[in-house]
């Protein structure tokens, strides 16, 4: 177990410099997106104020409203908010699919050392597999810090009277996008990143098939792959005489079996077929 | 003592080893040569399980392969296998975060006399520097097969020297080693034995001891009787 710890603490050491990276930029970018948004926010006001005629600012509220950043964020769908965690989910993407692939570099690569180490293959295949998601969750993290602190940085550029404040859910609410990465509900939580767990573990499997077989591995990975999403997605196309609930729990079995035999072959693989 | 019985080996429909069998006892050194592309790295790498063989039994002490025997039998490729952007210092506690029979003490005094600064980086090594630090990666872990492969390999002479002196020191006394190269003449004198090599069969293995006694030859001369035959 020890080993595992430690493989883990290797692989987390070797991402620490781009979660800096990602956290300052999800903070930095969404915090001048707050201060941008602010800006507009007052410059909007102070239009309508001049063509309406209002004298107060009272007049605006009565008329058009408080103003919040959640209802900032919601009507632009903020690419300030968007923009820097789609970028993060593309670095980490690339990451999950190179994650195997850098310690394969070389002829005598990095992957000799790891599986020559005195301990199971499978503590090799979790780190890996632990450690990209521990950014992730490490990121929602920072996400749920930075939301609150640039709703009142927003708040805090606009008059008392102009604005009204919401709780963080409210501002989660305001984006689909954010919703989906932070789901309100625990269930729904478990159920998104049980799916993206499962996503990983078959692109895991995929990537050791290409390196144990090669180029018929390869032909092997993507056969696999198309199999995986098409039975995934079985029970979306089910008739409408099946109730939601129905067809998520289906969905959810079917991808905890794909992820379970997923790991199975992969450790199968990592252990008996693997070639570095 | 390493035992291969009749190992096979395929890459797709291509075959490098077929039904290669021979014994490397410990306390002994035992050398693979052959051209390129004869198999000698495939087997170091099979006897390792870095790649799966397709019949035939390894077996080290009697027993096959298992995690544990990583403890026991060390590998030193031609290449150091350690990321570019690792310190001499950060492969040093990577061997002693994972090993239990490292020698922190031997892994200190072999620093010193490779002379590696243990800030340098891996990825920014001349060639020589790998080479010694892949071979001080090995000889600092109490292990009782040492597997190298091709050793001397595009290193300059001081190098070589240097690494040539360490298999006449203590430090691989007791120890069973196989080592694939093709520079067999500065180490000659060292080996206990012999398997020769080609298109993935064994073509002949000796004893250094016997050859020398009974026929009065060298082992350059039994490869140049095998290889320009």
């Amino acid at each position: 177990m020890m080993t595992f710890w430690k493989l883990l603490n290797l692989e987390v050491k070797r991402l620490v410099i781009p979660f800096v990276i990602m956290a300052i930029m999800v903070a930095a970018v969404q915090m001048y997106g707050a201060h941008a948004m602010a800006r507009h926010t007052e410059n909007e006001a102070k239009e309508i104020m001049a063509r309406e005629k209002l004298a107060t600012v009272q007049q605006l509220e009565e008329l058009h409203g408080l103003a919040s950043y959640a209802d900032v964020i919601r009507i632009n769908q903020s690419p300030w908010i968007i923009l820097p965690i789609g970028l993060c989910i593309a670095f980490l993407l690339f990451y999950l699919f190179f994650v195997w692939y850098r310690d394969f570099i070389g002829k005598h690569s990095f992957m000799s050392r790891l599986l020559m180490v005195p301990a199971s293959r499978h503590h090799i295949y979790f780190a890996k597999l632990f450690a990209p998601l521990l950014v992730i969750f490490a990121l929602l993290a920072v996400q749920l810090l930075v939301l609150p602190v640039e709703n009142r940085y927003y708040n805090s550029l606009l008059p008392d009277e102009m604005r009204v404040e919401y709780p963080l859910n409210y501002l989660i609410s305001a984006i689909p996008f954010l919703r989906k990465l932070i789901p309100l509900s625990a269930e729904q939580f478990a159920f998104n990143y049980g799916m993206g767990i499962a996503a990983v573990i078959v692109l895991y499997t995929g990537v050791l098939l290409e390196r144990s077989f090669r180029l018929l591995g390869l032909f092997g990975a993507i056969v696999y792959a198309v199999a995986a999403v098409y039975i995934a997605t079985i029970p979306l196309g089910l008739g409408d005489h099946w109730f939601f609930y129905e067809k998520a729990r289906l969905l959810a079995g079917i991808i905890s079996v794909i992820g379970a035999l997923s790991l199975w072959l992969s450790l199968y693989l990592l252990k008996r077929k693997i070639t570095v | 003592m390493i035992e291969l019985n009749n190992v096979k080996k395929r890459f797709g429909f291509r075959t490098v080893l077929s039904g290669v069998s021979f014994q490397a006892p410990k306390d002994a050194i035992t050398c693979l040569t052959g051209l390129n592309g004869t198999g000698k790295t495939t087997i170091l790498k099979s006897i390792m399980g870095l790649t799966p063989i397709h019949g035939g039994t390894i077996t080290i002490d009697g027993s096959p392969l298992h995690h544990t025997s990583y403890e026991r039998i060390v590998f030193v490729p031609d290449q150091l296998p350690m990321p570019g952007r690792m310190t001499v210092e950060g492969c040093l506690e990577f061997m002693s975060d994972h090993y239990r029979n490292w020698n922190p003490e031997r892994a200190a005094e072999l620093t010193q006399m490779f002379k590696l600064g243990l800030q340098d980086r891996v990825g920014s090594m001349s060639k020589g520097t790998a080479a010694k630090l892949n071979l001080l990666l090995a000889l600092a872990m109490n292990a009782d097969y040492m597997l190298m492969d091709e050793p001397f390999s595009g290193i300059d002479m001081f190098s070589r020297e240097q690494i040539a002196s360490v298999f006449s020191s203590e430090l691989v006394e007791g120890r069973g080693v196989i080592l694939t190269t093709h520079e067999v003449k500065e180490i000659e004198h060292l080996l206990d034995y012999v398997v020769m090599l080609d298109n993935g069969r064994i073509t002949k293995q000796f004893a250094c001891e016997d050859i020398r006694l009974a026929e009065g030859k060298s082992v350059v001369d039994v490869m140049r009787e095998v290889y320009e035959t």
